[in-house]
């Protein structure tokens, strides 16, 4: 079936995750180095790409509409000083494009309260971080954390990419 | 029902991968920097595929569809209920049916997902008449991010779509050839105006007067009239020519799927009446399913017709009679449903005439489905295709020496064919 960039389906695209992920990415480029006169315009303009491009695109091509908001959000994330309420605002830009990801075009209405479900999980640990990173000094001693969970994330990546039965359970023998 | 596939793995989708290379490249930029925001910004990005995999079913979760087709004519309508077991809910569900070769999609499908269930609804054309399975649906759990699936176990009964001319449903009141020893030991379940005595029923304006029952009428005080239950008269042998000719695979497959069709309706109509019927495929061998009558008979000729396709290779015609006598008894009234399109096909009716069945052939017509020539002008284009129904009409003048043809052209109606069939004297110059 082919899919064609209806208004509808554009109405879908811009939905209130849309808002959500502008919102946030604002939020960062605020926090951030960059001149508001480039980080704002960056921020809004990567999300409305990334929304037409998911509205606009065949399915099968849809995921490319995270790379503009994901290099946006990384750039903002650069060049933001080092303190507590910047790496919340950073935290909470990558939640949104979390909900973002839920709001497909061709999903029923409601998809973004069903994708609240989806960011549990990573918002209670971006909960844990963000507390944890008060009561750590930071300097050194956060960077080695954060290499050691670089060195980890990507040989567990490297596994369960190479492995995704790692996820699935044997069905019992009375299924 | 459908055999349950083995269980499938998780599967990530591009999305995860996207999301897991940005965390990987947040973090070196973070050890880089010296700087916590990438790093913070990384984490929700590469928590959520791997929370996706591990929150979600960890087996196929199971499915079960229910469906329905409706519609009528061209028209077909597909209804199935998708119910996933919980804590699957239906929302998570991705569902595609593919659509069949040939069939066109009116609108796109529509999805409603009510309380515990989703309801897909398909509507579709088909160009010609056909007897089809619908596709089994292909249903995905994905989670509520889309960045990780597993395909569902899917418990679906098939679904078939079975098209035919209407006025195939009056085939069933043609009186068979007898090729009972007993003709009467069974009866129809047809009442009509001769055979078994089966009851009374109040007069109607049309009933004949030697039908009143006479006694019957005095004690009640109104014309009431008898009802007879009709014999079974005979079998019905429904061969059908698959052989590939000169017109090409597609025009020679979509042919056939008219005279599956068109099979399907006879062989259903006569079903009904208890008749025995039986339908022959002959390619390059023949393929047969026995006289026999009942609901499982309906089952195996439309299992048939769906597993017939056109053949690679063609058979010798002599070949088709000789075999055809194994399975069926000779004076079998025999319908040959052939396009007539080879010289194959048109010595076919003979051998088969000459080996004892008497013969009608009911030939779908190849001209509706010739496709203009772009090279040609309107004039030379009318002019060519008056030269095809002029050679057409020869080969069907020419097959009327050994039976009796059918020339089928509107594929959305057979009443022409059913009257024939219905007018016994015409019919014997096949026997």
């Amino acid at each position: 079936m082919k899919v064609r960039p209806t208004a509808a389906l554009l109405r879908r695209a811009f939905g209130p995750a849309y808002g959500l992920l502008v919102a946030a990415s604002i939020g960062l480029s605020v926090f951030s180095a960059v001149p508001p006169i480039v980080g704002v315009p960056l921020a809004v303009g990567s999300a409305t790409l990334a929304s037409l491009l998911r509205g606009v695109v065949p399915r099968h091509y849809r995921f490319f509409g995270l790379l503009p908001p994901i290099v946006a959000l990384g750039i903002l994330a650069s060049y933001c000083p080092l303190g507590t309420i910047p790496e919340l605002a950073a935290g909470l830009a990558g939640l949104a494009l979390l909900l973002w990801c839920s709001e497909d075009p061709d999903r029923d209405p409601g998809a973004l309260g069903r994708g609240l479900a989806g960011v549990v999980v990573p918002a209670t640990v971006l909960a844990l971080a963000w507390v944890s990173s008060l009561l750590l000094p930071s300097g050194v001693g956060s960077l080695g954390i954060a290499a050691a969970l670089l060195v980890a994330c990507v040989v567990g990546v490297g596994l369960l990419l190479g492995a995704p039965r790692v996820f699935d359970r044997d069905p019992s023998a009375t299924s | 029902m459908s055999a349950r596939p083995p269980t499938s793995g998780l599967r990530w989708r591009p999305a995860a991968y996207v999301l897991l290379g940005a965390a990987v490249v947040l973090f070196g930029v973070g050890i880089v920097l010296r700087s916590p925001v990438p790093v913070l910004l990384a984490f929700p990005l590469l928590l959520a595929p791997l929370s996706a995999g591990l929150f979600g079913p960890r087996t196929s979760p199971p499915v079960r569809v229910e469906g329905r087709t409706d519609g009528s004519g061209r028209s077909v309508r597909v209804t199935e209920l998708f119910t996933p077991e919980p804590p699957v809910r239906p929302e998570a569900l991705e569902v595609a049916v593919a659509v069949p070769p040939g069939v066109t999609e009116d609108r796109p499908p529509e999805k409603v997902v009510r309380d515990g269930y989703l309801r897909l609804t398909l509507a579709w054309s088909v160009p010609d008449p056909t007897v089809m399975t619908v596709p089994a649906p292909d249903v995905i759990w994905r989670d509520p991010l889309g960045l990780v699936e597993r395909r569902a176990l899917v418990d679906a009964s098939d679904l078939f779509v079975e098209r035919y001319p209407p006025e195939l449903h009056r085939a069933g009141a043609v009186r068979l050839r007898r090729t009972l020893a007993l003709p009467g030991e069974t009866m129809s379940r047809s009442v009509g105006e001769s055979g078994e005595f089966y009851g009374i029923r109040e007069a109607s304006p049309g009933d004949p007067p030697r039908r009143i029952n006479w006694r019957a009428t005095a004690r009640a005080g109104r014309r009431l009239v008898n009802e007879y239950a009709l014999d079974r008269t005979g079998d019905l042998l429904i061969l059908l020519d698959t052989r590939p000719t000169s017109l090409g695979p597609a025009v020679d497959g979509r042919l056939l799927a008219v005279s599956r069709g068109a099979a399907f309706g006879l062989a259903e109509a006569f079903l009904r009446e208890k008749s025995r019927v039986g339908i022959a495929s002959y390619g390059e061998f023949l393929r047969a399913v026995p006289l026999a009558t009942g609901r499982t008979q309906r089952v195996r000729l439309r299992t048939l017709l769906l597993e017939t396709t056109v053949a690679d290779l063609p058979g010798p015609a002599e070949r088709c009679a000789v075999a055809l006598r194994r399975y069926y008894p000779p004076n079998t009234t025999t319908v040959i449903l052939s396009p007539l399109a080879s010289e194959e096909q048109l010595d076919l009716v003979s051998h088969v005439r000459r080996r004892g069945f008497p013969t009608v052939v009911l030939s779908p017509s190849y001209l509706p489905m010739m496709a203009r020539r772009t090279n040609l002008v309107e004039e030379d284009e009318a002019l060519a295709a008056r030269f095809a129904r002029l050679t057409r009409r020869e080969e069907v003048a020419r097959m009327w020496r050994d039976a009796p043809v059918v020339d089928w052209e509107d594929y959305w109606s057979l009443g022409g064919f059913v009257d024939f069939l219905r007018r016994p004297a015409a019919r014997e110059r096949g026997g």
